[in-house]
């Protein structure tokens, strides 16, 4: 609870109101009134309330310069229409809670309602409750990765807790040039969790930002920040099914994860903002001799989505696994997919992409399979499987393949298609009705990668599928 | 007006507007004509050259292009027997009877022309495109960059609006670019010679037609333009090939293919290039496909310091069967980059594509092929292949298969490798005593063998063949 430290700073000489508010805090008399629109101010402002070292103030200075100097990406997603002047870049956890239960869509609490999410949950993911009542399993979270020397925190606290640790790894995998977004997010960010996995030392649950839900996890603008020292293995989960409303324009998060010698980390993401949100994410890892780097990534949300999970497979003999599955219904386009690059020999990958489009959604898969020279004995395949659930949908595959080594091993293969008439008459001609039996090849064509999400979330994503699916005729 | 005889020294190099001019008056064509190149022209100058940062064009950095050394034509060949001074590679074209024409294009304008006198009898029409200018300027106002290979419109860039039922901008994956658009403009200033082939209502053309392009003329740029038309029914088979001589000069090149299909028809188009390798060779070809119509259409690339092409095959009928094949082999310091565009605009047809390609030295070679199918194109049916083989470690190979589909009822699939020999058939044949780079040799030929044989002159498969041994002559196994 870093935060409320810092809160002090702006409230200046009250000192009364210091004590008041040291622990708990009051939205009606906060004083900080968070701005529209993006300037140096802003951006001076973000790191003095932060209390932040000197470094990482130039850092989001420098990044800000980077980002009004870089031009809107003109391919994939239309990005033209987002209003950079109407979003808030810095919202204290106080300024979120301002929404009440009345003004969630009611879209998104039948949502919640049909996948049974308990009331608190709902209100959290509403963005209406503060609290969660979680803390109790937070706790005792802690005090377990705490034995084992894990570190688990919110980017803010990593920041303050560990300066050496952050500055020798924070943007370095995406530098702030990477582009213009990573630019954005380097600049403005908050929020975001930070974890470093001592040698050797194998985390037995899955981690999740939801066990750390007052350190205000999933703002706008989250840096997140995973070392996986040599011959580890953590497994990260981000977002749930649930939708999550938001009222903000813009999700702009940077991921990166160091995976050293022989560690292993599986990140997994379950997207599924509400339709009116950009959703555009840097993500990248970089891969060590021998470590493995997977991620798991989920788009079911958002009104455009642009994220390419990417792993730099820099060591001997490391390997990447990409599994992507995206759906897009009626307005939404998930520009989704990955990237795996291999800088080093006997290096593996495999990419598998299953895309969903219904409604006149739009999916595309946009990869890159890139082999350095001297990358000898790669062996990568992608397999990219699109289904069209309607005419009015689309599906784009956009698989760039770059080779520069011969000694290599590499094959791609994607397909598009609608579902299959004869697996329809099956399971029809056993009783289903149309809705069923397409609900049910829906459920199996994701199966594949569905199966690798932790239980719990598997099985609401099942059930995700199923409501997303009605009122659907094959 | 008077005959003006323009000698090569009066052409100056560079492009311009007195160029069009000068070269309009040369060939004494009717204002039409040169109303169109000028618009060309005009277009030309509004284009700018793509950047590095265009998308279709990262892979293809353009500054070393050198547009102001090159002319932008040579005068005709006055007297003396073109035959005899083709290059030995293409001597064969001479005496070869299992071909029912022949035409040669040297330098900027035809030179040669045979049709056997059965198909001039039933109409047919096989003449390099100038002549078909002056005999038959009713077919060529209508066709000549005007459905097929057009300047007036970039199909590759998003900022157009789709031709989606939603009516608004959804844009390709590539962005603003601006497409081929920078090279069709300036070959629809500049094009001289080219082949003009007219096959009338129900003909059916049962001996391959052949059409060679060959200049030798240092600095030259050649804009050599294929007008293929099949009225209804009709049915012909027509191989083109491209050579030049080697000189030290930067040479350009910029092609333009144009096949229009009425209904019925079927084609078969072959079109190999072997330009010697000081050639830029910028190629825009596009298949017009209407009902019930059948294609092959194969691409052979061979020479060329670089080659940048755009194939569109569009399928605007239903019914179409359209079958794309392609092959290259780069050596040295070759740059090959080439996009096809599986354009399914209207349902029920079909479209299969399989490029296959060796690269060895430092050869590159970028693939790029878009399927696109419209919400309109139901029962659609797409294939794609791109397979790539690397022999040498310093070559590289992009592969870039896309799909845009916008209609669900169909069955679209694609699918790219790239890799060395396969360890396994090399082991079998030199398991068999075949040394080591004689086992590689045939594993590569036959790679490429299934494809050969789909040419339909014997000799052209010859010398072919001998070409890619030629490449792999040179060639010191990696393994």
């Amino acid at each position: 609870m870093a935060e409320f430290d810092k809160s002090s700073f702006d409230i200046g000489a009250s000192g009364s109101l210091y004590k008041e508010k040291y622990g708990f805090y009051d939205p009606e008399k906060y004083v900080f009134k968070a701005k529209k629109g993006l300037n140096r101010e802003i951006v001076e402002e973000i790191s003095w309330m932060k209390n932040e070292p000197e470094w990482m103030r130039k850092f989001r200075m420098r990044a800000l310069e980077i980002f009004f100097k870089k031009p809107l990406p003109q391919w994939g997603g239309n990005l033209n229409d987002i209003d950079f002047d109407d979003i808030y870049y810095f919202l204290r956890a106080t300024d979120k809670a301002e929404r009440s239960w009345e003004e969630v869509p009611k879209d998104i609490k039948n949502t919640f309602d049909r996948l049974g999410i308990p009331e608190a949950e709902k209100k959290f993911l509403a963005g209406v409750g503060a609290q969660y009542e979680s803390e109790v399993v937070y706790h005792n979270i802690q005090e377990s990765l705490r034995k084992q020397g894990v570190i688990f925190l919110s980017m803010d606290q990593g920041l303050a807790e560990h300066p050496d640790l952050v500055k020798k790894y924070f943007g370095t995998i995406i530098p702030a040039a990477d582009n213009k977004f990573a630019a954005l997010n380097s600049a403005v960010w908050s929020g975001g969790s930070f974890i470093y996995v001592p040698p050797g030392i194998h985390v037995d649950m899955p981690l999740q930002a939801y066990f750390r839900i007052n350190a205000k996890n999933m703002g706008q603008f989250e840096r997140t920040l995973i070392i996986a020292d040599e011959g580890s293995y953590v497994h990260y989960v981000e977002g749930c099914t649930a939708p999550i409303y938001t009222s903000d324009s813009l999700h702009s998060a940077v991921v990166e994860i160091i995976v050293q010698k022989g560690a292993r980390v599986r990140y997994t993401t379950i997207q599924n903002w509400s339709t009116n949100v950009y959703n555009l994410v840097t993500k990248r890892a970089l891969a060590q001799e021998d470590a493995t780097m997977e991620w798991v990534d989920c788009n079911l949300g958002s009104k455009l989505t642009m994220k390419y999970p990417s792993i730099y497979m820099m060591g001997k003999g490391a390997h990447g696994e990409i599994l992507s599955v995206a759906f897009a219904g009626k307005g939404q386009h998930q520009d989704a997919g990955g990237k795996v690059v291999h800088g080093a020999p006997y290096t593996t990958s495999t990419v598998s992409s299953k895309s969903i489009s219904k409604d006149g959604g739009r999916t595309s898969y946009r990869g890159l399979l890139k082999v350095y020279p001297g990358a000898e004995g790669v062996k990568s395949n992608v397999r990219c499987d699109a289904l069209l659930l309607d005419e009015a949908s689309r599906s784009d595959t956009y698989p760039y393949i770059e080779v520069d080594e011969d000694n290599v091993t590499i094959g791609h293969e994607a397909s598009v298609s609608k579902i299959g008439e004869e697996q329809l008459f099956y399971l029809m001609s056993r009783g289903l009705t149309e809705a069923e039996a397409s609900t049910m090849i829906v459920s199996g064509f994701i199966e594949p990668i569905v199966k690798e999400l932790p239980m719990e979330f598997a099985v609401e994503m099942n059930r995700l599928i199923q409501l997303q699916m009605e009122g659907s005729v094959g | 007006m008077v005959d003006q005889v323009v000698s090569s020294k009066q052409v100056q190099a560079g492009f311009s507007r007195n160029a069009i001019e000068l070269l309009s008056q040369s060939k004494q064509e009717p204002e039409w004509v040169r109303a169109r190149r000028l618009e060309a022209w005009h277009l030309y100058e509004e284009t700018p050259m793509p950047p590095p940062t265009d998308e279709l064009w990262r892979r293809t950095p353009l500054q070393d292009l050198n547009l102001a050394s090159v002319v932008p034509y040579a005068p005709p060949l006055i007297g003396g027997d073109i035959l005899r001074a083709l290059p030995p590679k293409l001597a064969h074209a001479a005496n070869n009877t299992s071909a029912g024409g022949l035409l040669v294009q040297y330098n900027s304008s035809g030179a040669y022309e045979r049709l056997a006198d059965e198909l001039k009898q039933r109409g047919v029409i096989f003449c390099d495109l100038d002549s078909a200018i002056r005999d038959h300027p009713a077919l060529v106002r209508e066709y000549l960059m005007t459905r097929a290979v057009t300047f007036t419109e970039n199909r590759y860039s998003s900022a157009k609006p789709a031709i989606g039922k939603t009516g608004k901008h959804e844009g390709g994956g590539y962005g603003d670019t601006i497409g081929d658009l920078k090279f069709t403009t300036l070959h629809g200033a500049f094009f001289s010679g080219g082949t003009f082939l007219y096959v009338p209502r129900g003909v059916v053309v049962d001996l391959p037609l052949q059409s060679l392009t060959y200049f030798d003329e240092p600095n030259l740029a050649v804009f050599a333009h294929s007008l293929i038309i099949l009225e209804e029914g009709a049915s012909v088979k027509l191989i083109e090939e491209y050579a030049s001589k080697e000189t030290e000069a930067q040479r350009f090149s910029s092609g333009a293919v144009e096949l229009i299909l009425k209904p019925g028809s079927s084609l078969q188009y072959f079109h190999l290039q072997d330009f010697a390798r000081n050639v830029w060779h910028f190629t825009s070809q596009t298949a017009l496909l209407e009902r019930d119509t059948s294609l092959t259409w194969l691409t052979g690339t061979l020479g060329s310091q670089m080659t940048k092409a755009f194939l569109d095959c569009k399928m605007i009928g239903t019914g179409t069967n359209a079958s794309l094949l392609g092959f290259f082999f780069g050596d040295g310091q070759q740059h090959f980059d080439q996009h096809t565009f599986q354009n399914h605009i209207v349902g029920h047809s079909t479209s299969d594509l399989l490029y296959k390609g060796a690269l060895k030295d430092k050869a590159y070679s970028a693939f790029r092929g878009l399927i696109r199918v419209n919400p309109e194109a139901q029962r659609s049916d797409a294939y794609q292949a791109n397979r790539n083989v690397l022999l040498s470690q310093h070559s590289h190979a992009d592969s870039i298969p896309e799909l845009e589909i916008e209609a669900n009822d169909v069955r679209c699939t694609h699918g790219a490798t790239v890799g060395p020999i396969d360890p396994d058939q090399l082991f079998y044949l030199m398991a068999r005593g075949i040394d080591q780079g004689e086992a590689e040799r045939l594993i590569v030929e036959g790679f490429f063998d299934p494809l050969m044989q789909k040419v339909p002159l014997e000799p052209v498969r010859d010398e072919l063949a001998s070409a890619i041994r030629a490449k792999m002559g040179s060639w010191k196994s990696s393994l």
